[in-house]
């Protein structure tokens, strides 16, 4: 409180002169009670201490009756005016005010008998009407006599100009209509604005210290409140339907009731992206607090994936319509614009959102990662950022001819590994060019490693079995750099992975004419917004900063700006970004499904016979849902990496036989042709675990039987695996039907095309005594994934059947 | 002929309209049912109990939505649904947690615990407080969850387990998992004791079972939320707690030397499932799990093809007659509540149906459906069926009376948030690598949870 700004009030009317106090708020302005200068002829102000007054006329240029406030605009400006601190208070407890007036003489027969100077303590929440202040008067107020010299003055908590006395009922109290009441009327704050140059902008008055928050304030005050509540219920309803009648974000709202919870953005993502934007979303949520009142949190970002992109697309394409598989995005954030010209221009429905691009968060270029030794292949040059880069095709052959095994993601589920195969395939024209995808696809796909996403293969890379030094991945340099654990970037692999760099890092080879990863920010129209597209907005602007190189966040170490920065990291910028623009996503739609399709086609067929485990122990939890379910889940994904030219057939065991059954239902006979996924997520989805015996061990015989040769399989297939999903058996042994010596001895000689998988579903590993650890090592390729291997298995078991057919 | 020809089309739009406005049909948002025994949802006792008001209310068809299994998303897809149109359901099945959530932003009816049909009187105590907020109840409870011990009855005598735990009341759960300690030793088990640790709400449920047991006290005098009282919202964190029910978990998980940890230290990233299979596998002798993990493991004892020649149940505190593995159950030193509640929604078309639909869902004889489904009944009367036999009664009475006496977690507006602002501090509390967090920064973070505000830089390291 600055006492040079008291100003003294004489309102003149036709009846009579009125007086009080007002405090300069601007060069020329005195904010006071509107009482005061209600229907005033002349106003006269007294700007300083008493003693050296400045007399000014004024006249009143707003007011506000429901709140009891008014400006008065002086003549003369005052130029030695420092801002005002305008403030708010908050919470339960009292807080001490003062008053900016000046003590009153109370005289009685010319004798003086004290002088009256408001001040005591406010409760924030104590006003029976909404917006009010309740000032109750300390002992240094006075005791005597009328009040309403009083009205207009300022009122005070710390230095922050919290409210001004509009009310002098009878007893021991004031009454202070809060300034941010004053402050919601749009032309207070342009005249305040002209006036000093700034808005005003209400702080919280801080409250008391901590110790003294810690104190069962809210539960003695919660008993206190209740009294209070009976005594004056009708008002209290009126303050609750005053409130209710207001946003729960108006800032009356918010020091009252305290903060509304926030608005709900959901946001769609890739599982490669997730982490990333979820720190990021967090980040976005507190600095939005920040310019909240009282720090409120207005927004909340829900950060959600569907699987794959493909699954994605196919989901948005449909309406969102199925709730199970989360809530519907107001935002997509996917790897590429190439997702984007995937599902703008592909199939589009009646349900699906309209898609608003905004622009790019950040990028990563797409290179080959590759060990250091292979970078001595001179194709392979072009391992320096600024340099020049090397071409993809050119170096993905050179190095394979040196020895080294290449991985890369399924195109149909990556949209880096859709984009280098575009790459890879658009270098290949002319008769020979079926011929040169197939050795291409061969060369790419021969480390037989495979996963949905960047992170993921490097992931399968670091777990895997094919030494990480001979193999080089197909991938981007955010996931490379996370692999070799550069600047603070980590890959997650899960529980069971070690979070040590590797020993041998990969060296990121820049790739000439193939784009790179823009991960643009998609707003999804529904047709109605649910009012969440003010926060839309804002999270997209937020996030766009990044690209502009505006908004540094450890959250997007590791990526690019827009313009080739590396985020978080000193390393140098890049020579070339480029990435699928928006404005030709038509031809960028023509070429990727051009892509896919020459993909599919160049594989050489393969059969599959999905086999599976319906004991009743498979009704057991698993990892998701029952063991049963998993084990249909995982069947489903490895349909879904089937070609149109690939078989895939379905068995079930036991059959039902009785209780000592050794067979196996042959529920679905291999068949290729267009009905066969949907027919075989209905016969999968069919099973159920009810049956005694588990005969898992006729099953992997008789299932390598019936594919041996697989040459002999009907149109030839190139490969063909049976897949058993089983949780094991409880004896090491069988009581009845086949062993575990039976199933190597069928093993022993079957032909070399023909491989025989076991993945349980269950909590029996593939190691020791048990049933599945004998298969193991009769020959069976066992697979006992972790819970955050799940999504990895059908991929690394496809790649294996695809690397025996291609090579 | 043309003007006829309008006046039937005329007569036929409005026909339409009319239909659309009068349709029959409630809908209803439920999380996939856990009791479905088809893929897409169906077969359940949710199901069923939907078909039940159907057959009861001719003429009227109730839509069920289901929502993802994962609470954080159901919680998810019906604040976007709701935020979007207040009348996307007539009724939505919530966990209880939610309840200030929803009232809050009104998007949930108060109840009128007055109606004659739902004998509102007949629920759980706890049951009431769970769906309460500012004094009213904004949902009626369906069902509810407890937390329970879980032992190998064939290791260790449950009276043991019982003077462990009652020994010294202030530190039951350092006596508990000391006496996992010891029977792990003398059995040459793996492990002592696993629960849910791993970073998702189930972290918040077994640190909060620690954290209030030691801020109750021994005389059960002091909370750790306050602010809670006459069903208000949580303000703060209790001025003197620093987190000290932490303490024996901060010791296994941090200071524990390899190979003799009570704890497995891969517990830090396990849910339910996990520590199910540990304990079905037999690698430790207790485990904190929710009681619909009794009629699993049963099942293993039933089935004739299992891993494990599965355990023998033995009830509430029961003993193991012979050498064969056996489990039974008994209460937590302190546990804590879950629970879901059927609410009508403030934009519902069809208010009276949709409260008929609630109170169907809730009354005697579908508390007896989720009772014979593995649900924990929200009324008495579920808990006091007169089938099974005594083994199970005796379990029934003793879970009505854990769930009387087991906390709720902090009932608030912002509860995601707190709920992420405890894990997130717990988790570095109890993970080794991170550096020494201290408690200060946990208790100011949780109170600005509390008061849905976030922390700003260096607010709350000014004052640690």
């Amino acid at each position: 409180m600055d006492e040079r700004l008291v100003a003294e009030v004489w309102a003149r009317t036709g009846r009579g002169q009125r007086t009080g106090f007002g405090y300069m708020v601007g060069p020329t302005l005195v904010l006071t009670a509107g009482h005061l200068v209600e229907g005033a002829r002349d106003i006269d102000v007294r700007v300083g201490p008493s003693h050296g007054a400045e007399h000014l006329t004024g006249t009143v240029c707003w007011s506000d009756s429901e709140s009891g406030t008014a400006l008065i605009r002086v003549e003369e400006v005052q130029h030695s005016v420092p801002a005002v601190a305008w403030g708010y208070v908050t919470g339960r407890w009292r807080r001490r005010y003062r008053t900016a007036g000046r003590p009153v003489p109370v005289v009685d027969s010319g004798e003086l008998l004290e002088l009256k100077s408001p001040r005591g303590t406010l409760r924030p929440l104590g006003g029976a009407h909404p917006g009010i202040l309740e000032l109750r008067r300390g002992r240094g107020s006075g005791r005597a006599g009328p009040w309403t010299g009083f009205l207009g003055a300022a009122v005070f908590v710390g230095d922050r100009l919290v409210g001004v006395v509009t009310g002098c009922p009878p007893g021991n109290r004031l009454h202070a209509c809060r300034v941010t009441r004053c402050i919601e009327d749009p032309e207070f704050v342009r005249l305040v604005e002209e006036d000093t140059g700034t808005a005003p902008d209400p702080a919280e008055v801080p409250g008391p210290p901590r110790a003294f928050r810690w104190l069962p304030a809210p539960r003695r005050l919660s008993t206190a409140r209740r009294g209070v509540v009976l005594g004056a219920a009708g008002l209290v309803v009126l303050l609750s339907l005053s409130l209710l009648l207001l946003p729960d974000s108006n800032p009356l709202q918010v020091a009252l009731k305290g903060c509304p919870p926030p608005t709900e953005l959901s946001v769609l993502t890739t599982p490669d992206q997730q982490e990333v934007v979820r720190s990021a979303a967090e980040d976005f949520s507190e600095d939005r607090a920040r310019e909240e009142m009282r720090n409120c949190i207005p927004v909340r970002v829900s950060v959600n994936v569907v699987g794959d992109p493909s699954r994605a697309r196919e989901l948005l394409r449909k309406g969102w319509n199925d709730l199970r598989e989360g809530p519907r995005p107001h935002i997509w954030l996917p790897d590429s614009t190439a997702d984007v010209a995937l599902l703008r221009h592909g199939r589009q429905g009646p349900e699906t959102p309209g898609l608003v691009q905004e622009g790019s968060t950040r990028s990563t270029p797409l290179v080959l990662g590759l060990p250091p030794s292979a970078t001595d292949v001179p194709a392979c040059a072009g391992t320096d950022p600024a340099g020049e880069p090397s071409s993809l095709d050119e170096c993905a052959r050179a190095v394979t001819e040196a020895g080294f095994l290449l991985a890369r993601p399924s195109p149909e589920v990556s949209a880096s590994a859709l984009l280098h195969t575009e790459a890879l395939y658009s270098a290949h024209r002319g008769p020979e060019r079926n011929g040169a995808i197939r050795m291409t696809e061969a060369r790419v796909t021969s480390a037989a490693l495979d996963a949905e996403g960047d992170l993921g293969l490097l992931c399968a890379l670091r777990s895997g079995n094919t030494g990480a030094s001979s193999v080089g991945v197909l991938s981007t340099e955010y996931a490379v750099r996370a692999y070799n654990g550069e600047d603070g970037t980590d890959l997650d692999c899960g529980s069971g992975s070690s979070s040590e760099p590797p020993e041998e890092p990969l060296v990121p080879v820049y790739l000439s004419g193939v784009p790179g990863l823009d991960h643009p920010f998609v707003r999804l129209d529904w047709g109605e917004d649910g009012g969440v597209s003010q926060e839309a907005d804002r999270f997209g602007e937020w996030m766009l900063d990044f690209a502009r190189g505006d908004r540094p966040s450890d959250a997007l170490d590791g990526y690019r700006t827009a313009t080739g920065e590396m985020i978080g990291s000193d390393s140098g910028p890049l020579r070339q970004e480029t990435s699928v623009q928006e404005s030709n996503l038509r031809q960028w739609r023509e070429k990727l499904e051009e892509t896919l399709a020459l993909q599919r086609d160049s594989r050489t067929p393969v059969e599959v016979l999905l086999v599976i485990d319906r004991s009743d122990s498979m009704a057991a939890p698993g990892t998701r849902g029952t063991r049963l379910e998993n084990a249909q889940e995982l069947a489903g994904d490895l349909v879904g990496l089937l070609g149109p030219q690939d078989r895939a057939g379905l068995w079930a065991f036991p059959d039902r036989s009785g209780e000592n059954a050794t067979g196996q239902e042959h529920v679905l006979d291999p068949v290729a042709d267009p009905q066969r996924s949907e027919a075989l997520a209905d016969a999968v989805g069919s099973l159920s675990a009810e049956y005694a015996s588990t005969p898992l061990a006729d099953a992997l015989r008789d299932g390598a039987g019936e594919l041996d040769p697989c040459t002999s399989r009907p149109e030839s297939p190139e490969a063909c695996a049976v897949v058993v999903f089983t949780d094991g058996v409880a004896l090491p042994e069988p009581r009845g039907g086949a062993s575990s010596n039976d199933v190597a001895e069928r093993l022993n000689g079957l032909d070399e095309r023909v491989r025989v998988y076991v993945v349980s579903v269950g909590s029996e590993g593939c190691g020791g005594d048990g049933l599945l650890g004998r298969l193991a090592s009769a020959g069976v390729r066992c697979h006992h994934p972790r819970p955050d291997e799940l999504d990895r298995v059908a991929h690394v078991i496809m790649a294996g059947v695809r690397a025996v057919s291609e090579h | 002929m043309t003007a006829v020809c309008a006046s039937l089309l005329l007569l036929l739009g409005t026909c339409a309209c009319t239909g659309g406005e009068d349709e029959q049909v409630l809908r209803i948002a439920l999380p996939v049912d856990v009791t479905a025994t088809d893929v897409n949802g169906d077969g359940g006792v949710y199901t069923q109990l939907v078909r039940r008001w159907e057959e009861q209310n001719p003429g009227w068809d109730v839509d069920i939505l289901w929502l993802s299994p994962r609470a954080d998303e159901q919680r998810s897809q019906l604040a976007v649904a709701m935020q979007t149109d207040p009348a996307s359901y007539d009724v939505v099945l919530i966990d209880n947690q939610w309840v200030p959530e929803f009232s809050e932003r009104s998007w949930i009816r108060a109840v009128d615990t007055e109606h004659d049909d739902l004998a509102w009187n007949g629920f759980l105590s706890r049951a009431q407080q769970a769906v309460c907020h500012l004094d009213r109840p904004w949902a009626v409870p369906l069902h509810m969850d407890v937390g329970l011990l879980y032992y190998r009855a064939d290791l260790v005598d449950p009276d043991d387990i019982a003077e462990a735990i009652e020994a010294d009341d202030a530190n039951s759960w350092q006596e508990l998992l000391e006496l996992a300690g010891e029977v792990r030793d003398e059995h040459g088990l793996p492990y002592g004791y696993t629960g849910q640790f791993g970073n998702y709400e189930g972290l918040t449920v077994n640190a909060l079972e620690f954290l209030l047991h030691d801020a109750a006290g021994p005389d059960g005098g002091q909370e750790l939320f306050i602010g809670e009282d006459d069903g208000a919202c949580a303000t703060a964190v209790a001025t003197s707690t620093e987190f000290g029910g932490l303490r024996p978990l901060e010791d296994e998980f941090t200071h524990g030397r390899a190979g003799e940890s009570v704890i497995p230290a891969s517990a830090l990233e396990e849910t339910e499932t996990e520590s199910l299979n540990r304990f079905r596998d037999g690698d430790v002798v207790f485990m904190r799990h929710w009681p619909r993990a009794v009629p699993q493991l049963q099942a293993d004892a039933g089935g004739t093809e299992t891993l494990q020649e599965g355990l023998e149940w033995v009830g509430w505190g029961g003993k193991a007659e012979g050498a064969e593995p056996a489990f039974g159950v008994l209460p937590l030193p302190t546990a804590v509540l879950g629970g879901n509640g059927l609410a009508v929604t403030e934009g519902t078309r069809h208010p009276e149906e949709a409260w008929s639909l609630v109170r169907t869902m809730t009354d005697e004889d579908a508390q007896e459906d989720l009772h014979a489904s593995g649900l924990l009944p929200a009324r008495r009367s579920g808990y006091q069926l007169e089938t099974g036999s005594s083994t199970d009664a005796h379990y029934w009475e003793n879970l009505r009376k854990v769930i009387d006496q087991g906390y709720l977690r902090p009932r608030t507006p912002y509860y995601p948030y707190v709920s992420e602002v405890l894990r997130r501090h717990v988790h570095l509390r109890l993970h080794p690598t991170t550096p020494d967090p201290s408690f200060e920064d946990m208790s100011c973070e949780l109170n600005a949870a509390l008061e849905g505000i976030a922390v700003t830089d260096g607010s709350c390291e000014s004052d640690s």
